[in-house]
């Protein structure tokens, strides 16, 4: 080969080399330009861009006179820095677990092996976990190196034990988990808001930047219609009773017949939702627990009887026993009777007998189940909250004459508490069997706009009015006969008990196990109440009836609810002549207050509350004093020092004196009469000056 | 054979025995003596400690002078008779039992007469008016005011009426009371039985001193008959005619 071909062979490798180069380089331009386009873009796009997410916040739930039941506030989650990249972590992990572990309430060993891992940082579970103020305020004030507070919300219960299983709770991941938490889930949550503005390199927002902006949409408050003051009245009267019996389980239930708002609704065994991982049981038993009824069932015969024209008041039958095809049915004194009675008495004595002449014998089965139906009993009565039964009833074809015996006593169905309540009312409030609901309204937590307002719904006419009226008048007799339980100062009460038998897994009733039940409302002719309690299983040696467990706890909610909601009293049932003996006042200081108060209006004297500790730290009169029903009695729960000055106005003089001296106020008396004016606003911290209270005769103040 | 008799011998023996007896009654005596000398000079002959107990409204000092006692006094001259005595003068007093306890203790449980209302005096001061119908004159500022109480009360003479028939009344009813009052301002003939009741509720109750016991005690059937008919409060006059009136705008 010559020297000029080599250079020819030389020249033409590198040219086409080089044009393959270019090739590729044009492929390369072409495919970023125009196939992998517009992934690149949109990578560019979220380096400039930042978006956040904006939390809404969690509708609050309250009572129905806005009483707050449960908000968000914010709460502190302890991290820990351990990279010993960043230049505040954590440095001492021996000493910062030891100054850690009192304040959160942990294992000092969980705490050194949670701050020695292997990681960037670590969140302090469970005890560092969503921490309130106070206890966040305490580890800033350490200045331990790399331990920082995280701030988030945290749902808070303020009234903790209250309405638990009715509100339900949101866990610390943020879920609902039941009640009114999780059935208004969507609404209390409210929208995500997302906000987007463009960035340089650095990351500092350009001019101009802004892109997108959707404001979070907070959830909204829900307002129920529950009563906090008559929700108290049923826990405080439950948490005796738990004391007292130790049952397995109880309910309570308050509701306006008239129109089928829950004005309380409470279960035992109780839990925190503050603390919702000491919950023993998930279920509201108010509408989902299934058991028989037992004689407070009575009324749904006695006012289909009734309804049928068969209920003849002044007619005879015998007590005793009865015999249906298929078995014996005795009444409850061992099936001894009362003799050839009327069955107006036979009610009253709560006769079985009677009831199977009525329900099994005048009525028949399809009056009777059709009636049963008709009461709302066998499907859900619809209220607004998750997990509702809708009981057992025996299909009417299959139903032997001993079950519809049996039924018409209230044994053989299984219905739960809030079915009762509702049928109850139906008698009640005239016929109309209602729609139960808890929520009263729902608002716009922003604008306070109204999203939706419940109305109470009727659901059908199963009763005529004459018919509940007549009814009411023989649930008044029930009460009155012996004047035993549920019988009310100063009101027309109306009420039955019932006790029934506990069924055991071999499908016969269990001895001694009973399950006592008192349902009633009041005043009679003109209900504004009705309450339903059920005690299971109550922890008693001895034989036990409704009407010694149940009826004084109904007693209990239903005298201290009519009074707050000032019903006006409809009976003359001699107040005056109670026992008028004067006695000396026990000792309450340091016992808890809500016990003291109690123990205090049990005995009919009227305590009043001054602070909010939760203990009795000093009481006037003291110890000692002579005292008489009516007396009212002073406790002071919180320290002399932090107390404000009371509003004095529309108090009596001697109520005022009596304020002042228990408060440790000087006051000074200008006129007679109802306090008008005093020098120092209410509310106002008291420094030791003397208030001077305008008074005014009462013609000149009152009923304006 | 007569001096031969052991007689003197007895006689010399006797004596000697009467010596020494005389000698230990003297020692003895003069022990007691040294004794009683040694218990009067000593602090245990003397009060150590009065327990008083029961008094709410007489102070210890007011104990101490009228009875005439201090720390320190003979023990033994102590006459409890004459301390009760004394001590059952002061209108104050209802019951009181002394006792002393040896050596140097004395035990006075006063029961008081108790308060049945409080007169406000001109200074602004509360005194109490006794179950006796004395006017407690000393301080009293440590009491509660859980009685009724006398806001304006211008003839002094009917206040032991007044306490007679406020003893009448029910305790359960006197609770209720907020105010006793009557006053010349009144009406322009002054009726000094005529009395204006305020009741803790608001309620003006009309009523004559005489009739106070009896009729106040049926306040409660009357609240309780008016409640089922009205929520508003008003007149109610016990006189001659009972009576019930609203308040509105032309009754004052």
């Amino acid at each position: 080969m010559t020297f000029k071909q080599r250079v020819n062979k030389r020249t033409i490798f590198m040219g086409v080399f080089i044009t393959l180069l270019f090739f590729l380089l044009i492929f390369r331009t072409f495919y970023i330009q125009a196939i992998e386009a517009p992934n690149l873009k949109l990578k560019a796009k979220n380096i400039w861009n930042s978006s956040t997410i904006l939390e809404p916040k969690r509708g609050k739930i309250l009572d129905r006179n806005g009483e707050i039941l449960a908000y968000n506030a914010v709460a502190y989650t302890v991290v820990a820095i351990l990279s010993k990249d960043y230049s505040n972590h954590v440095t001492d992990p021996n000493l910062t677990a030891r100054q850690l572990a009192p304040i959160l309430n942990m294992k000092e060993n969980v705490l050194y092996s949670l701050l020695t891992k292997d990681a960037y940082q670590v969140e302090i579970r469970p005890g560092g976990w969503k921490i309130d103020k106070e206890i966040a305020d305490k580890i800033k004030a350490l200045e331990l190196p790399g331990i920082l507070l995280k701030e988030e919300t945290k749902r808070y219960y303020p009234n903790n034990f209250l309405a638990s299983h009715v509100l339900g709770f949101v866990n610390y991941d943020n879920e609902a988990v039941m009640g009114i938490e999780r059935y208004y889930n969507q609404l209390l949550t409210g929208k995500q808001g997302q906000m987007m503005v463009m960035k340089d390199l650095k990351g500092y927002e350009l001019p101009d930047g802004e892109m997108l902006f959707q404001p979070a949409k907070d959830g909204a408050d829900i307002i129920l219609t529950i009563d906090k003051t008559i929700q108290q009245y049923v826990e405080s009267a439950l948490d005796k009773a738990e004391k007292k019996y130790n049952p397995k389980k109880m309910v309570a239930i308050v509701v306006n017949p008239k129109t089928g708002e829950i004005l309380a609704m409470a279960n035992r065994p109780n839990y925190n939702p503050n603390k919702y991982w000491g919950i023993k049981d998930y279920r509201n038993y108010t509408i989902n627990y299934l058991f028989e009824p037992g004689s407070t069932f009575k009324i749904i015969t006695l006012a289909a009887a009734i309804e049928e024209g068969k209920f003849d008041e002044n007619a005879t039958y015998m007590s005793g026993s009865i015999k249906v095809p298929g078995g014996v049915i005795r009444d409850h004194n061992n099936g001894k009777g009362w003799g050839k009675i009327t069955y107006l008495e036979g009610i009253k004595r709560s006769s079985n007998v009677a009831f199977v002449k009525l329900g099994y014998e005048m009525l028949g089965k399809e009056k009777l189940f059709s009636y049963i139906d008709e009461f709302g009993f066998g499907q859900p009565t619809g209220i607004d909250l998750n997990g509702e039964s809708s009981g057992i009833m025996k299909d009417v074809n299959d139903a032997y004459p001993l079950d519809v015996a049996a039924i018409s006593f209230g044994q053989g169905v299984a219905v739960t508490p809030i079915q009762q309540v509702m049928a109850v009312s139906a008698v009640a409030n005239g016929g109309y069997l209602m729609t139960p609901y808890i929520v009263k309204e729902i608002k716009d937590s922003q604008s306070g706009e109204m999203i939706q307002k419940k109305v109470p719904v009727v659901k059908k006419r199963v009763i005529s009015e004459k018919t509940a009226k007549k009814v009411q008048e023989i649930l008044e007799e029930v009460v009155k006969f012996g004047q035993k339980p549920g019988y009310i100062e100063g009101y027309h009460v109306a009420g039955k008990t019932g006790t029934a038998q506990k069924i055991g897994a071999d499908g016969k009733y269990l001895k001694n196990e009973y399950i006592v039940s008192y349902i009633g409302f009041a005043p009679s002719n003109d209900p504004k109440l009705l309450i339903y309690v059920v005690v299971d299983e109550p922890d008693l040696n001895i034989p036990y009836y409704g009407s010694t467990i149940a009826a004084p706890i109904f007693k209990d909610i239903m005298k201290n609810s009519l009074r707050y909601l000032k019903v006006p009293m409809d009976s003359k049932n001699k107040v005056e002549e109670k026992n008028d003996k004067t006695f000396l006042l026990e000792d309450y200081i340091e016992q808890p207050i809500v016990n003291s108060k109690t123990e205090l209006s049990d005995l009919g004297l009227l305590p009043i509350v001054i602070g909010d500790g939760s203990f009795v730290l000093e009481q006037y009169p003291k110890p000692g004093s002579k005292v008489v029903r009516g007396t009212r009695i002073y406790l002071i729960t919180s320290s002399k020092d932090k107390i404000r000055v009371p509003d004095f106005r529309g108090k009596s003089l001697r109520e005022a004196l009596e304020y002042s001296y228990a408060l440790d106020i000087k006051v000074k008396v200008n006129g007679n009469g109802i306090v008008v004016r005093q020098s120092i606003e209410p509310n106002s911290i008291y420094d030791g000056q003397e208030i001077e209270l305008i008074l005014e005769d009462p013609a000149n103040v009152l009923n304006k | 054979m007569y001096s031969e008799q052991s007689f003197p011998i007895y006689q010399k023996r006797r004596v000697k025995r009467k010596r020494n007896k005389r000698l230990v009654g003297l020692i003895i005596l003069f022990f007691l003596f040294i004794a009683i000398i040694i218990y009067l000079k000593s602090p245990i002959s003397r009060i150590a400690e009065i327990e008083i107990s029961g008094i709410d409204l007489l102070s210890e000092n007011d104990i101490y002078k009228t009875a005439d006692l201090r720390i320190g006094m003979y023990y033994l001259p102590i006459r409890t008779n004459s301390i009760k005595r004394k001590l059952l003068e002061l209108e104050e007093v209802k019951e009181v039992n002394v006792t002393k306890q040896f050596p140097s203790k004395l035990v006075i449980q006063v029961i008081e007469e108790q308060p049945i209302a409080y007169l406000l005096n001109e200074d602004g001061v509360w005194l109490p008016i006794l179950e006796n119908g004395y006017i407690f004159n000393g301080n009293s500022e440590k009491n509660f005011l859980d009685r009724p109480l006398v806001t304006k009360w211008d003839d002094v003479n009917k206040i032991p009426k007044l306490v007679e028939e406020l003893g009448k009344i029910k305790p359960s009813i006197l609770v209720e009371i907020s105010e006793i009052w009557q006053s010349r301002d009144l009406n322009a003939t002054f009726d000094s039985s005529r009395l204006i009741i305020f009741t803790r509720e608001g309620y003006r109750v009309h009523v004559l001193l005489e009739e106070l016991g009896d009729k106040m005690n049926l306040y409660p059937a009357i609240i309780n008959n008016l409640k089922t008919k009205t929520t508003k409060l008003g007149d109610i006059y016990l006189l001659e005619s009972m009576r019930f009136e609203e308040f509105d705008d032309d009754n004052n």
